[in-house]
């Protein structure tokens, strides 16, 4: 049995998904039938490291290994306190919890495998986002994180696709992710489009508007990422996007703008965050 | 005249799309005029879109398919993702063989 020990802090930076990445390469090129992911972890601990563990079986699933992931007492009790632990960790070892936690900031996670689960998650995340918005702009919203989560489906094929929303920073922060453990972009770009990319720029290919790799076998209409909706509203709102694919990971804030950190080793799948800031100074409307 | 809400609440999903391309189909097989009012629907995606209205640009063009189709009362978010949806279904009809051959193979060949 192959064993991976995670005992690094991991609280969210470029470094995250970097190790998160070499964590999926080592699940991937494994030998063994069963991998053993043994958690130890002192540090600070933020809530996306604890979504990117919750979906650990699922790379195991794909490259047909089965994963045991022990935690501590500690890391058990955050994976119960966001909720992620019940929908999603069925492989986990669980040692049981000496407290009764209530889970707190309307955390959960799940997988998303119909049409009306994608449109009741989005709609949740609209009405949950800690800030107001017009009805058209709610509307547009759906629609377009919708998008997302409907290209998100279709790219994963034969895998998942999770669907995930908390708070972080004391509640200042609302973080919704759709993550699927399918081909990610740049390997689909660089499959179909031009093998002598690299995987910034089949990246850089597919963000740009008009170009996609979702589009439905009955029609072959491309639609797009449909992310200009989103970047407008993360640099009014003074949040961010972060899409992480391959060797890729693609970070949008209005401070630093569009940003392209090069990871070593590909992570898997294709995952996209949005961080909604909390604000009840304006409401938010559709130019 | 088609009145969506009839037939679905949201045009989200293909499953929406597949709801009212029962009704629509029909009407398209006999190329009768195919008026539908969206009054009353609120959230669109351009999957609906392109699985619903824009796949029949594909059959018989963009001329022919402006004569043919006409949609009222769609809401602003509609109306942006209907005409990113026909843009898009237009921009693929006028492609080369070779263009749209490259473009089938980014979704055939997933794996």
């Amino acid at each position: 049995m192959k064993r991976i020990k995670i005992n690094q802090s991991l609280i969210m930076s470029v470094s995250l998904y970097r190790r998160t990445a070499s964590i999926h390469n080592a699940i991937r090129t494994a030998d063994d039938d069963v991998i053993e992911i043994i958690v130890d972890v002192d540090g600070r601990v933020g809530q996306t490291f604890l979504f990117f563990l919750c979906t650990l079986p699922f790379i195991g699933e794909k490259y047909g290994k089965t994963l045991i992931i022990r935690c501590n007492q500690r890391f058990i009790t955050l994976l119960k306190r966001v909720g992620f632990i019940d929908t999603l960790s069925a492989d986990m070892e669980i040692i049981p919890n000496e407290t009764d936690l209530t889970p707190f900031l309307k955390s959960s996670a799940k997988i998303i495998t119909t049409p009306e689960s994608i449109f009741s998650l989005v709609t949740t995340i609209t009405k949950e986002a800690p800030v107001e918005m017009s009805d058209e702009l709610s509307a547009l919203f759906i629609s377009k994180v919708g998008e997302m989560f409907n290209n998100a489906t279709e790219h994963s094929v034969a895998g998942h696709v999770i669907g995930a929303k908390y708070f972080r920073n004391q509640k200042y922060t609302y973080c919704f992710s759709c993550y699927d453990t399918g081909v990610g972009i740049p390997e689909k770009v660089i499959a179909a489009i031009d093998r002598g990319f690299t995987h910034k720029e089949a990246f850089m290919w597919a963000i740009k508007k008009g170009n996609s790799t979702a589009n439905r076998i009955e029609t072959r209409i491309p639609r797009g990422l449909g992310l200009d909706l989103l970047h407008s509203f993360a640099k009014a709102n003074d949040g961010a996007i972060r899409i992480c694919s391959g060797k890729v990971l693609y970070t949008y804030n209005k401070r630093d703008g569009a940003k392209y950190h090069e990871l070593e080793i590909p992570f898997e799948g294709t995952l996209y965050e949005m961080d909604i800031i909390a604000d009840n100074n304006y409401k938010y409307i559709l130019k | 005249m088609i009145l969506a809400r009839n037939y679905i609440e949201t045009g989200f999903s293909a499953d929406d799309a597949g709801k009212l391309d029962v009704i629509i189909k029909p009407l398209f097989d006999k190329r009768e005029q195919i008026v539908i009012d969206f009054e009353g629907i609120k959230i669109f995606t351009t999957l609906f879109f392109n699985t619903a209205l824009a796949k029949y640009v594909m059959e018989i063009g963009p001329d022919e398919y402006e004569e043919l189709f006409e949609l009222k009362n769609l809401s602003e978010v509609g109306e942006v993702t209907y005409q990113h949806s026909l843009d898009n279904a237009k921009n693929y009809y006028v492609m080369t063989e070779e263009q749209r051959k490259k473009q089938d193979e980014i979704l055939a060949d997933p794996e």
